[in-house]
């Protein structure tokens, strides 16, 4: 089906949504997914997305959490998870290792969605406090206490992990 | 394989440096208001970094035009197909190196740490070990099923004793206390994660935990009985924290087991 006003927005903003993904699934074939699924939304909600938010901050939501969907989906089969994360190369610095890569996904796949979705704004995107208040149209105060909970959760969860295999 | 020009996402970002998104947004043509767009183009002109970046976001959106697999939009919706694209390597590494160095960094300042269910200084996290083996956390009203193992964080700005009462859907009272010279006392300011945990059995519905801290262990058990009393007369209200301590309450869903 061809839909001009789609394939406008595919065409202005397709690379950025691509890119998103691609930086958190870690695979062109699951980033790809979320493409399509992203823009598919976008043609169901076309009268919301035109009243709404700017485009690119509504792409922005909507693609961290169809990717975050698609991460727990797989996250709930470890073998999936643990090919996810090799499947990266290593880093060039920093000393992480595979094996802190894989827990680092499953751990990506048992915290909320919304607490994930700050998080990654915040630390991968590097976008300000104040631009993920306003990507989410909510407070600064809001998007401070959500990363600070994210902290916790994760934390607490890593030390389960280690508890569990100690 | 076709390589786009520069990485995905930045390792490295100078503090001052513009986000994506806001490359984004001016790339788009989208307006964040004239002085924001003013400093934004202010910063452009004085930074290579920034300018290197849009460059880069640039070729990314060339590439993707050049190639550009066409959507598989269905009426309805749902996608179908899956058009293969082969850009160039994987970025989660930098991702996972993000997050993790998030992970070791300390929290961010600005507002205090809260609980996931946080009331009157009193806060409750639920982490759920599945089983299958799998330990997420718990969000409020978020389901859990038989055989389900439960673990408890509980954090407070006063000090006190501490303990978990579940209630289920049929109103049954359960008191998780071990023994009470074993309940956990707890300093002004500490989060800890109790020890032990819960097997679900296999009823359904809502249910919730309620966490009580009391100045002593006197008042926590007293206040426990009260607790029970309360939900025996009224068992779908929440009964009010006992006199002198807080409460807490942390609903969630059990399902049968899939």
């Amino acid at each position: 089906m061809r839909d001009e006003w789609v394939d406008g927005l595919y065409r202005l903003h397709g690379a950025m949504v691509f890119r998103r993904a691609r930086v958190l699934l870690g695979s062109d074939d699951l980033a790809w997914d979320v493409v399509q699924e992203v823009f598919s939304r976008a043609l169901r909600s076309r009268s919301e997305f035109r009243h709404g938010a700017a485009p690119t901050t509504w792409l922005y939501r909507i693609t961290t959490n169809t990717a975050f969907n698609k991460l727990r989906d797989e996250g709930r089969q470890r073998g999936k998870v643990a090919a996810l994360a090799a499947a990266g190369p290593e880093p060039a610095a920093g000393g992480e290792t595979p094996e802190l890569r894989l827990l680092l996904a499953e751990v990506l796949a048992r915290i909320p969605v919304p607490l994930c979705e700050i998080a990654v704004y915040y630390h991968v995107d590097r976008m300000s406090q104040d631009e993920i208040a306003t990507v989410l149209g909510t407070s600064r105060k809001t998007v401070g206490n959500r990363l600070n909970q994210f902290h916790a959760l994760a934390q607490a969860l890593l030390d389960l992990e280690k508890e569990a295999s100690a | 394989m076709t390589m786009i020009p520069g990485e995905w996402t930045r390792t490295r970002q100078p503090s001052r440096c513009l986000s994506d998104l806001a490359l984004d947004q001016l790339a788009a043509g989208e307006d964040p208001g004239a002085l924001v767009l003013e400093a934004w183009r202010a910063h452009l002109r004085q930074c290579a970094a920034c300018e290197a970046r849009r460059a880069e976001l640039g070729a990314q959106r060339a590439a993707l035009l050049a190639r550009r697999p066409a959507l598989a939009l269905p009426v309805g919706g749902a996608g179908r197909g899956r058009p293969r694209l082969a850009w160039g390597a994987g970025a989660l590494a930098v991702a996972a190196a993000a997050l993790v160095a998030a992970l070791r960094a300390p929290a961010p300042r600005g507002a205090g740490v809260a609980a996931v269910r946080l009331k009157g200084g009193l806060g409750l996290e639920v982490f759920v070990k599945r089983a299958a083996g799998q330990v997420e956390a718990l969000w409020p009203d978020a389901p859990a099923s038989e055989g389900d193992a439960l673990r408890f964080r509980v954090s407070t700005d006063a000090g006190g004793v501490v303990t978990i009462v579940g209630v289920d859907a049929a109103g049954a009272v359960s008191s998780y206390d071990p023994a009470p010279s074993a309940l956990p006392v707890l300093s002004p300011g500490e989060r800890r994660l109790l020890d032990g945990s819960i097997v679900l059995d296999g009823s359904v519905g809502q249910e919730r935990l309620l966490a009580l801290l009391c100045p002593d262990r006197e008042q926590t058990q007293a206040a426990v009985g009260q607790v029970k009393r309360a939900l025996a007369a009224a068992p779908e209200g929440t009964p009010p924290a006992p006199a002198g301590c807080r409460e807490t309450v942390f609903p969630f869903r059990k399902v049968a087991r899939r």
